[in-house]
Order: structure tokens, then C-alpha cells, then sequence
């Protein structure tokens, strides 16, 4: 025991270092990856405060002109409107139909199954920009130019993939039998869906549906060519006035932005408590 | 509990007539018929895999059968779905509600029935309170131990006092104190509501004990329905016997079937037993006799006796249990323990006999 101490000794030390040296590492590539993500924002924020006009960084000066002048062009205040009642109505109905396939996918059997799998998927894999030339021509046949109903229908599209297989990941995971024994308490079929499966479900949907939401308030390059000068949406909005201008105002915007997105996340949070959504976020 | 639930507790008449649900090639239910009056406490007896928990969810309108049908109180409920049936099911996969409290779950069929708040409140108390839970209410299912939840089970169907209520295996997972506790909480409310009980267990004293008639199936076919001492006493065939109880059962070559009793040739000795009614001399047949109708005798005993040597002997309180060998044949002997009596030891040399009224032909099948 004597002979054997101090080399084992010197194993535990070594062993014990090393250890220390792989936490200090994984922190380290945690610290990077979340400072990789938060820089651009951060920058974005700092320079949305600079007192002059033209793109230097770090600003000579600190202002909030360039709020002022934001709040001061109406386009902007339409086209938000118009993005957040887009993103809204196709997330809504984003929401019931992908729920319904979803169903059908997990819950039927039937013939053609896995192509319909595949076809209700294709949208991710289609460039946006191909789909919107295919909308364009598609609602100029139908005699509509653009607006707010057919950029919600490509919408609608756009994000329906994400919907249904969040979904349909949540629905594998139900026990039917926890139905049946719903059914036998007196549940009609609605009553069960209401009561059992939606509630069982409902971090997938808190999460398919802030999904939703985002994507199509970040859409361009499907909706660019649905839109006619009037009515554009606030990221077509952005993209038209950096065409033209490149002072910080669109910073300004985009710091509200975070914001919001922010304020949406801790919304969705409050609603989805105690579900997988905090448990995915490590809370 | 209400005025109101005693007379809509009036179990109602169920019956499976000519049932037979397949799983592919498998009968799961093979051709079953059967038919329980209202307020019976009935019970399913049969090894796992026998089609037990199938023809519950038959009745219960969980399976679409691929032919037969189910009546309830005459009605035939062809497509009728679980929730407009006057079955509620405690299923042997429990499958609570994980989303909600124990108190929830309990609640949901007085909710789902639109009752008022208070007495919801009420109802779901007491059931509650019948299985022992009180204190639980605001627990999730998953903070709760096996037979625990299984006793959430058991409370959330029968607060709902259904006319019928299907019991899959709905003690299983209770110590046996609470087991018997609960058997008496059952049969207590079973009395005084008059609902008629299908109950499946393992147990085959539970069964014996409780029910009013016990139905034995084995592989998807329902083998024998009688009263739990008829089935005891008259096992039909083979299966039943061995299943039921302990049973000795001997293979021998049928004499002259008189009055009802048959005299069958056993290696070297004839003995007697009812007759089931379709033996004929020189037929195989087999007689079962229990062990604790076996008399065993240090010498005589009456002629055509069997002998045997003891094996064994087991002292298990108020019996002894003798394992028994001889005429090419094994046998267990449950002799009452008298204090002080005489016993055999091993090794020893007896006569075994029986009272020919206490054995029964049950065919060879
Ligand atoms: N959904 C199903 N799909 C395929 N086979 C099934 C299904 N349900 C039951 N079976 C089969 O039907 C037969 C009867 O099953 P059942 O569950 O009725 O048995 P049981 O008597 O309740 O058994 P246990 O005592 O083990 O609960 C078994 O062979 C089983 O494998
Ligand atoms: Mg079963």
C-alpha cells in the first residue's frame, strides 16, 4: 500500500485535471457559441443608437434619432401590421391543418401513405424563391395580383411541413388507450380530442406555432413577388429601404424586432408551462 | 350515495352471443356465448393469453367483433360506441389520464355527464374515499406508486355507478391487506348499487370468493360457467379441473356406468365417480378427485382400492399435505391436522380411497 500511494496518487491528480480541462472546454465552446449568436445582435442594437448617418462602427456618438425617424415613416407601421396578421392567420391555419394531417399520417391506414408524407414535406426542400415565381404565375392565372390573402395561402404552405411533423412526433407518442378510457367516461370523439389529445400535445403545439409565426414573419423570397408597393410585408419593407438608404433606421427597427421576438418567446413560455417546451430550454 | 343513483344502479342483463374476434390468424375470442343477469357479480377465470381482457373490451365496445354480437338489456349494441354504453372499464393497463390530477382523472365521466359542481365534488370524494386515496387529489399520475394509480383506476370508473362495470385485473397490484380490504369495498358496493360486475382475475380465490358464477376460458373458448362450488365440484373437463383448484386427475378405462356414478379401472384397482353422462365401457376416461377428498388408510381399506407409498409430507397449519405414489400414478393428499393424531411417514405403504360421489369423470379431452 505504501509503494502503490503515490502513483496512484499522481493518477487521481492527473485524472482529476484532466477532467477539470474538459469542462473548462466544454464552457469554453458553450461561451463562443452563444457569443456567435448574440454578436451580430448585439452589434445591431449598439449601432441602432449612433448619432450619425453613415455605416461606422463603433458610432462617434449615441442617439435615438434613428428611432424617431422610424416611427416617423408610415410604410413601416402598415407593413408590421400586415406581417403580424399574415404570420398570425396562416400560423392559425397552419395549425388546424397540420394537426389533421398529422393525424392521418399517424393514426390511418391507407394506401399512398408515405408519398402523402413526402409531398406534405416537399415545401422545405423547394427553394422559396422557386415557389414564389410558381405563386405568381399561379394567382396571376387566377386574376389575383398579390396581396394580403395570397401571401397568407404561400404562407401557409411555407410552414405547414414544420407543423406537421412536430405534430405528428407528438401524436406517435400518445398511449391510445388513455383515449379509449376517455371514450368509456362518456367523451364524445370532440370532447376527447379536446380534453386528451390537444392537451397532451400542447408543447408541440406552442412550439409548432411560434415556429410558424417566425418563419412567415421572416419570409422575402416567397412573398416578394406577391406583393404590389402598397402592401408589402415588413421584411420586403426592410430589404426595399436598404435598397435606398443605409442609415441605421433599419438597425433601429431590428433592435424593436429582438424585442418583440423576445416578448413572444416569454409569452409562449408562460403559456406552455411545466411543459417540454421549459424542460427543452433547460428551465 | 344519492336516492338517485341506487335506482339508476340497477345492473343491467349482458350478453355475448357467439362472439369471435380474430387478430390476424389468432382467435383472441373463439365463438363465446354467454350470458350474465343484471346485478351478477361474474368473474373470468383463465391463463394469460386466453382471451380474458379481449372480451371485456368486446363488451365494452372497444373491439369490432368479426362475428356474434353483444345485447345489453336485450338492446343488440352492433356499432354503439363506448361512450353511449352503460359500461364503464377498469383497464389492466390502467391508462389514467397523465395529464391531469388523481382528482381529475376521478372526476372526468361526472364531468363529461355535465353534473353540477358540488356534486361532482361529492361523488368524486367518496370514491375517492372508498379506495383508500383520500389526501391524494392534487398528486400527478406519475407521482404515484402502481397500486396506487391502480386504485385511481378502479375510483374513476365506478364513481360513475355505471349499470355494467367491467374489472380487468383491478387489484393486481395491491398488497394482499389491502387486496382483501378492497374485495370487500367491491362486493359491498357491487350489493348496493346492484351493478352487474364482469370481473377478470388471476386470482382464483378472489374469483371463488366473490362471484356469484365464474366462467373459465382458455385459448379464446369459455370452457365451463357455473357457481364458483360447481365448478369446483363438477368440472366439466380437464382444463376447468386442473385450473380450478388442485386436482388429482387419473387416467384409467371405464367399467358400467350405473346410476349416474362410473366404476373406472386404474392400474391395479377399480374405483367410482359421478359420471359426466357420455362414457361407455372400455372408454378412455378421466376421473378427478381432490386432494382433500382422498382418504388414505395404513391398511384394508375397501376393496379395489389403490396402493401407494408417501413420498412426502408437508405440515402447512390446519392440513398436512402427503405427495403419494403407486399404481403407476402421483397423487397429493390434503389431510385435516388434528393435533395429536397419527401420521404417516415417508416411506410408508397406504391404501387410497375416495367416496365415489366426491370424484367426477370430466371425459379425457
Ligand atoms: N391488439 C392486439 N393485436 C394482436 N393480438 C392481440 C391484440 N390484443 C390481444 N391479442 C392476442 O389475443 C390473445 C388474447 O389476448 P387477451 O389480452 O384478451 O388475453 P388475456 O386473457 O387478457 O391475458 P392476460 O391474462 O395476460 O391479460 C392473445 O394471444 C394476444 O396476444
Ligand atoms: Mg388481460
Amino acid at each position: 500500500m505504501s509503494a502503490a500511494a503515490p502513483a496512484e496518487l499522481a493518477i487521481a491528480i492527473r485524472e482529476a485535471r484532466a477532467e477539470r480541462l474538459r469542462d473548462g472546454a466544454l464552457r469554453a465552446i458553450l461561451v463562443l457559441g452563444v457569443t456567435f449568436i448574440l454578436l451580430p445582435l448585439a452589434i445591431v442594437v449598439v449601432y441602432s443608437f449612433s448619432s450619425v448617418a453613415y455605416g461606422v462602427f463603433p458610432p462617434p456618438g449615441l442617439s435615438l434619432r434613428w428611432y424617431s425617424h422610424l416611427f416617423g415613416l408610415a410604410p413601416f407601421r402598415g407593413a408590421f401590421v400586415r406581417s403580424v396578421v399574415i404570420a398570425t392567420a396562416a400560423t392559425g391555419v397552419a395549425l388546424v391543418a397540420g394537426f389533421l394531417c398529422a393525424l392521418a399520417l399517424v393514426r390511418s391506414r391507407f394506401p399512398g401513405k408515405e408519398a402523402l408524407r413526402g409531398f406534405l414535406l416537399s415545401p422545405i426542400v423547394i427553394p422559396k424563391i422557386v415557389l414564389g415565381v410558381g405563386w405568381f404565375i399561379f394567382f396571376a392565372r387566377l386574376g389575383l395580383q398579390g396581396g394580403v390573402v395570397p401571401i397568407t395561402l404561400a404562407h401557409i404552405i411555407v410552414v405547414l411541413p414544420f407543423v406537421v411533423n412536430i405534430l405528428a412526433a407528438n401524436l406517435v407518442g400518445l398511449d391510445e388507450s388513455i383515449e379509449e378510457a376517455a371514450q368509456d367516461l362518456g367523451a364524445s370523439p370532440l370532447r376527447v380530442l379536446w380534453h386528451v389529445v390537444l392537451p397532451q400535445i400542447r408543447s408541440g403545439l406552442v412550439i409548432s406555432g411560434l415556429l410558424s409565426f417566425i418563419v412567415s414573419f421572416d419570409q422575402v423570397e416567397s412573398s416578394i413577388f406577391l406583393t404590389r408597393g402598397e402592401n408589402n410585408t415588413l421584411p420586403i419593407e426592410m430589404f426595399l429601404y436598404m435598397e435606398k438608404w443605409q442609415d441605421p433606421t433599419i438597425a433601429a427597427l431590428s433592435a424593436l424586432l429582438i424585442l418583440f421576438a423576445a416578448a413572444v418567446l416569454a409569452a409562449a413560455l408562460l403559456v406552455s408551462r411545466g411543459t417540454n417546451l421549459r424542460r427543452m430550454l433547460g428551465r | 350515495m344519492s336516492e338517485h343513483s341506487v335506482t339508476r344502479g340497477h345492473g343491467a342483463d349482458v350478453e355475448v352471443r357467439a362472439v369471435t374476434k380474430r387478430f390476424g390468424p389468432v382467435a383472441a375470442v373463439d365463438d363465446v356465448s354467454l350470458t350474465v343477469r343484471g346485478g351478477e357479480f361474474f368473474s373470468l377465470l383463465g391463463p394469460s393469453g386466453c382471451g380474458k381482457t379481449t372480451t371485456l373490451r368486446v363488451i365494452g365496445g372497444f373491439e369490432r367483433t368479426d362475428a356474434g354480437e353483444v345485447f345489453i338489456d336485450g338492446r343488440p349494441m352492433g356499432q354503439t360506441p363506448p361512450n353511449r354504453r352503460p359500461t364503464n372499464i377498469v383497464f389492466q393497463r390502467l391508462a389514467l389520464f397523465p395529464h391531469y390530477t388523481v382528482y381529475d382523472n376521478v372526476a372526468f365521466g361526472l364531468r363529461m355527464q355535465r353534473l353540477p359542481d358540488a356534486e361532482v365534488r361529492r361523488r368524486t370524494r367518496d370514491a375517492l374515499d372508498l379506495v383508500q386515496l383520500p389526501g391524494l387529489e392534487n398528486r400527478r399520475i406519475s407521482q404515484l406508486s402502481g397500486g396506487q394509480q391502480q386504485r385511481v383506476a378502479l375510483a374513476r370508473a365506478l364513481v360513475n355507478e355505471p349499470r355494467v362495470l367491467l374489472l380487468d385485473e383491478p387489484l393486481s397490484a395491491l398488497d394482499l391487506k389491502l387486496r382483501l380490504q378492497m374485495q370487500e369495498e367491491l362486493k359491498r358496493l357491487q350489493h348496493r348499487l346492484g351493478t352487474t360486475f364482469i370481473y377478470v382475475t388471476h386470482d382464483q380465490g378472489e374469483a371463488l370468493a366473490m362471484s356469484d358464477r365464474v366462467g373459465v376460458m382458455n385459448a379464446g373458448r369459455l370452457l365451463q360457467v357455473g357457481a364458483p362450488m360447481e365448478i369446483y365440484e363438477r368440472p366439466t373437463n380437464r382444463f376447468v379441473a386442473n385450473f380450478i383448484g388442485d386436482a388429482n386427475l387419473i387416467d384409467g378405462i371405464a367399467g358400467g356406468v350405473e346410476r349416474g356414478r362410473v366404476t373406472v379401472r386404474v392400474g391395479g384397482g377399480v374405483v367410482g365417480a359421478r359420471a359426466r353422462g357420455d362414457e361407455h365401457a372400455g372408454a378412455p376416461v378421466t376421473v378427478c378427485v381432490r386432494p382433500e377428498r382422498l382418504r388414505l388408510h395404513a391398511s384394508g381399506g375397501p376393496p379395489g382400492a389403490l396402493r401407494a407409498r408417501i413420498e412426502d409430507r408437508a405440515f402447512s397449519g390446519y392440513v398436512i399435505k402427503y405427495r403419494l405414489a403407486g399404481d403407476g400414478l402421483r397423487l397429493h393428499a390434503a389431510v385435516p391436522y388434528v393435533g395429536g393424531a397419527p401420521l404417516f411417514e415417508v416411506g410408508d405403504e397406504v391404501t387410497v380411497a375416495w367416496d365415489p360421489d366426491q370424484a367426477v369423470s370430466v371425459g379425457r379431452e
